[in-house]
């Protein structure tokens, strides 16, 4: 049997275990431990696995992760997304849909500080979805707008999915921070666009809410606005001033979110326990997935299949265009059934050489425009997290109602991508201005 | 049974609890160390060092605990759409292959700190013994084995009461 067709067998097991309800993570150690005893010999297999899982364990540029999400939980445990939910809601609420919109501006300011979106979404879930359902906003609506809102966490920095495509491609986590910044403007623009055209041609689905004085409406920047900018600017602006490595950023801006919480009594010690228990569970799941991710791609490295996908891809005639298109739709489809992160992890080592070392597109554009086809899959059916979250939070709300209510979030989100494609220098200028 | 289950889950518990220590310790050294570089010029020796060990317990020392709470990701949308008694012969099959898997794994870290150990590699910067924290992560694995193995007993003792 070839090495090609050994790595092929072996992503079919892949499949095939995730399906039957195997942790992803534990597939992936499977099928990279078995194919790479078979195509190498079972004694090497063994020692590859012990030896990846402890220098993943014990690196330094993956420790980033951690010092991020406890940063995310530490807001979400202060409040502070209650906070900036009340400073957006007064200054749109009293508009059409408004409070739909402000969800939106508050997803993407608390993304400022978080980078999970199944964070944001429970974050915003719990504050906003309450909020519209009292001013009589539809169901629909009301549970896709956080919903999706939840999805700009993803694009906004910190991400969480651009540290671990910077990691495996080896590209600058500063420059994947800044690349997310306009597209993730763009994307909430689109998404109150979306929120726009429902209540002008329903306007039952949002009505208007309370007008607030400009005074009250200012009064809302010292609370929640604050400890964002604050965080951001240190954490992040060090980190594209060059002043930090992304670890150093994701622990100075956790110290500052924690300092400036605990000095304004908006976190109690319970509270930072709870952060601490919830950032473990997460970057447990997380770290064992990049385990599992790194030996299943020491496997499908000595199938050769990147090599010969490359070769495939370099041998077809049709513009390197289409190639990419064809790339980002095995990527739509496999993002309906498989969770963002697993999904990057384990398709990088696959389309990554031929997207950026074959075709030659940018590779920070490439991470962004694929983080944001997997987005879709967070919001879309059947395994839409996102979803999930709210239907968790708003218990009487079907799924079925919810992901309804997403359709013209998904329009929206089609829109960012055709425009990210159409005008790569969206994604591109702001990282060039880095050193 | 119970006492064995109550035994690994308070294992786990403890473990969680050193991973969350660890964590804390960790953004304080950072934090330390930039503060001490930028006004000082002084950083802390063997920050990286130590930042690898850190993460090492924190990840280590949180998987049990994590599997405990079923924190990894499954795919569950095919599943739940089982009957229940296919739902629960894929369950113990899922967890007994998981089971098996995570025992080969504890062993070959095992192994592998033992080698370590023999060849008395240490870090870079501190030259600290590296097999140390392998046989951290190792034992780490084996309470973590032990959880599946629960979760796995749990399900065989369910389904024969059900029959």
């Amino acid at each position: 049997m070839s090495a090609e067709l050994t790595g092929l067998l072996g992503v079919i097991v892949f499949l095939l275990l995730i399906f039957l309800k195997i942790p992803i993570a534990f597939s992936m150690m499977f099928t990279g431990f078995m194919g790479f005893s078979i195509l190498v010999s079972f004694n090497a297999s063994l020692r590859m696995i012990s030896a990846e899982m402890l220098s993943t364990f014990s690196s330094y540029s993956l420790s980033v992760i951690p010092m991020f999400i406890w940063m995310g939980f530490i807001a979400f445990y202060s409040g502070v997304g209650s906070n900036l939910y009340s400073f957006a809601y007064k200054l749109i609420g009293h508009r059409r849909g408004g409070l739909a919109m402000a969800t939106q501006i508050a997803c993407a300011v608390f993304g400022a500080i978080c980078g999970s979106n199944t964070a944001t979404a429970a974050t915003m879930g719990a504050i906003a979805l309450p909020e519209m359902r009292k001013y009589n906003y539809s169901d629909s609506l009301s549970s896709a707008s956080v919903a999706a809102g939840g999805a700009l966490g993803v694009l906004i920095p910190p991400s969480v999915i651009f540290i671990i495509y910077g990691i495996q491609t080896e590209q600058s986590i500063g420059k994947l921070f800044m690349a997310g910044i306009i597209p993730g403007i763009i994307l909430m623009l689109l998404y109150i666009l979306a929120i726009h055209i429902q209540v002008t041609l329903k306007p039952s689905l949002g009505p208007a809410g309370i007008r607030y004085t400009w005074k009250e409406r200012l009064a809302g920047l010292q609370n929640g606005l604050l400890e964002v900018i604050f965080t951001f600017a240190i954490s992040l602006g060090g980190l594209f001033a060059g002043w930090f490595t992304p670890t150093e950023a994701g622990s100075i801006g956790t110290a500052s979110i924690l300092l400036i919480t605990v000095l304004r009594k908006q976190i109690s010690l319970k509270g930072i326990k709870a952060s601490l228990q919830a950032t473990i569970k997460t970057t447990s799941m997380i770290m064992l997935l990049v385990a599992g991710a790194i030996i299943f791609g020491r496997f499908i490295a000595v199938s050769k299949i990147p090599f010969s996908l490359a070769r495939w891809a370099t041998s077809l005639d049709i513009p390197s265009f289409a190639v990419i298109i064809l790339i980002l739709l095995i990527y739509l489809v496999l993002g309906f059934v498989i969770d963002a992160l697993a999904l990057i992890l384990l398709t990088i080592p696959i389309f990554y050489p031929v997207a950026v070392g074959i075709l030659g597109y940018d590779p920070i554009w490439f991470g962004v425009i694929i983080v944001l086809v997997v987005a879709l899959g967070v919001i879309t059916p059947p395994v839409g997290m996102n979803v999930f979250i709210i239907k968790g939070v708003a218990k009487d709300i079907s799924v079925e109602t919810i992901f309804k209510g997403v359709m013209p979030f998904v329009l929206a989100l089609f829109a960012c991508i055709a425009l990210l494609i159409i005008f790569p220098g969206i994604v591109t200028y702001l990282p060039s201005l880095l050193k | 049974m119970k006492r064995f289950e109550n035994f690994v889950n308070r294992a786990a518990i403890i473990l969680n609890t050193v991973s969350g220590t660890a964590m804390a310790v960790l953004m304080l050294l950072i934090t330390l160390n930039v503060i001490l570089r930028a006004v000082f010029k002084s950083p802390i020796p063997g920050t990286y060092d130590y930042t690898g060990f850190l993460t090492i317990i924190i990840i280590g020392c949180g998987i049990a605990y994590c599997s405990v709470l079923d924190g990894h990701i499954e795919l569950t949308f095919l599943y739940d759409k089982l009957s229940l008694k296919l739902k629960k012969i894929i369950s113990i099959a899922g967890n007994l292959f998981s089971f098996l898997l995570m025992t080969l794994f504890s062993y070959s870290l095992f192994s592998y700190a033992l080698s370590q150990y023999q060849t008395k590699g240490v870090s870079i910067t501190t030259k600290t013994p590296l097999y140390i924290f392998s046989f951290i992560t190792a034992f780490c694995f084996v309470i973590f084995t032990l959880t599946i193995m629960i979760k796995l007993l749990d399900g065989i003792i369910s389904s024969k009461e059900n029959t």
